[in-house]
């Protein structure tokens, strides 16, 4: 034992320290950003570079790190595209004046070193996020609703930070003008069971990115139909989180065309075996759908996987695009684990 | 040599995680920073002489409550530190 012991010691030496924190900080540049920030605030009296710099490595550390995360429910990088850079508009190599700032478009926040550090991150995530979430689908939704996604998201990601002054903030300060909008307060309200349940992220904005895939550049008439239909989408998912009963349900129209599978009662499981799940599979395919979830819970898990397994191999026309486990809140209010395929129906 | 390089980079494609290639810019400017910035753009005067609103709310716009300043169809407004109309800010110029 004392072999081993002194033989792992052994290899504990400082340049193994030193590779292995190289390999932890470019594996994760974000959360070294993070504490570099931190060092940088102790000696940020120093000058006013010192100010930015810890500034600017916070804001993008964090928001980089949060939409990392995001990005990660779905395994695509398409819901939170780009990486946060703060651009301090006077440290540019060409000096900005009256005619180029005009003729750019600019929008230029004033960030304070010396006030609530959390005020600096609400004003960079609320703009990152309105601009940056789901930019290429995101004119195919009806305004309202993108906007309480917007608002979601942003909530969402200030509760990653863990920083009560800044969800406090946004709670009290930011939140109440918009829900002042009897539309966005109510769409607003119906995001909360949707992210619970786990469909914000992977079918809410799922749908939204392939919308935006698949509507081209210029269709009016169709980008009409999807703002329309986007509306609708959020009430029929609104209504599948919150109802009581177990059961399929497919929402097609022209533009969203999806079909959703829970697999939740046990008895079910037990008396019929895989029969119902697979042919309700095959039901929403005749339907029209053309990309179906199956989501599971708890202990239905491994049951889903087995589905899930059956359906890759005997359906010639469906490919599974993703699989995920997840982490969601029950109805009655506690955290489980989750789990989701989707599957893609070819033509 | 060659497979040397080529072991150097399938290491590292595995240690690496894969990285966004887009950035999307917040542009800043600091609180001590802002005189210069409107001395650039020609608005030190204005600000001074109390001629600058706030594009929401019309309120004055101070060194101190200044919140933001933004090019808008080919002139330069300003928003004042009321988040109100910072949002109001972010959503015009999000749907141009």
């Amino acid at each position: 034992m004392s072999m081993d012991l002194g033989g792992i010691i052994g290899y504990i030496s400082p340049p193994t320290i030193a590779v292995l924190f190289f390999v932890w900080i470019i594996r994760n540049p974000e959360k070294f950003l993070i504490w570099v920030s931190t060092l940088q605030r102790v000696y940020a009296w120093a000058s006013k570079e010192n100010q930015k710099k810890a500034i600017s490595n916070e804001i993008e550390g964090k928001l980089n790190l949060y939409s990392k995360k995001v990005n990660s429910e779905l395994g695509i990088d398409e819901i939170l595209p780009y990486r946060a850079k703060i651009n301090w508009i006077d440290d540019r190599e060409t000096k900005i004046n009256r005619e180029s700032f005009v003729k750019g478009e600019h929008v230029v926040i004033k960030m304070s070193y010396h006030q609530s550090r959390e005020m600096n991150l609400v004003l960079g995530a609320l703009d990152y996020i309105f601009k940056g979430l789901v930019p290429r689908g995101r004119m195919y939704v009806n305004n309202k609703v993108m906007k309480s996604i917007d608002l979601k998201m942003t909530h969402r990601i200030l509760n990653m930070s863990g920083s009560y002054s800044g969800i406090e903030y946004f709670l009290d300060d930011v939140l109440p003008p918009w829900l002042e909008d009897p539309e966005i307060e109510s769409f607003y309200q119906k995001m909360q069971p949707i992210e619970e349940r786990g469909f914000f992220v992977s079918v809410l904005l799922n749908e939204i990115i392939i919308l935006g895939k698949l509507i081209p550049l210029g269709d009016e008439i169709r980008r009409k139909r999807a703002i329309a239909e986007s509306k609708d989408f959020v009430l029929f998912l609104h209504d599948l989180v919150t109802r009581k009963k177990e059961g399929e349900l497919c929402y097609v129209r022209k533009e969203i065309k999806v079909g959703i599978i829970l697999i939740a009662r046990q008895e079910k499981r037990l008396l019929f075996g895989k029969g119902p799940y697979l042919r309700r599979f095959e039901r929403n395919i005749e339907e029209g759908c053309e990309r179906i979830y199956i989501f599971a819970a708890g202990r239905n898990i491994p049951f889903a996987k087995e589905i899930v397994q059956d359906l890759e191999k005997s359906k010639e026309k469906a490919e599974k695009i993703t699989e995920r486990d997840t982490k969601f809140t029950t109805q009655a209010g506690g955290p489980a684990r989750g789990y989701f395929s989707l599957f893609q129906i070819q033509p | 040599m060659d497979f040397l390089k080529s072991v150097i980079v399938w290491i590292l494609k595995r240690i690496l995680p894969p990285q966004r290639s887009g950035k999307q810019i917040i542009e800043a400017v600091h609180e001590d920073d802002i005189e210069n910035l409107l001395q650039e753009l020609g608005l030190l005067e204005s600000l001074k002489n109390g001629d600058l609103r706030c594009e929401s709310c019309k309120c004055l716009i101070t060194k101190e409550n200044i919140q933001s300043i933004f090019s808008y169809q080919g002139r330069i407004g300003f928003c004042c530190e009321n988040i109100v109309c910072y949002e109001k800010l972010i959503e015009k110029t999000e749907s141009e």
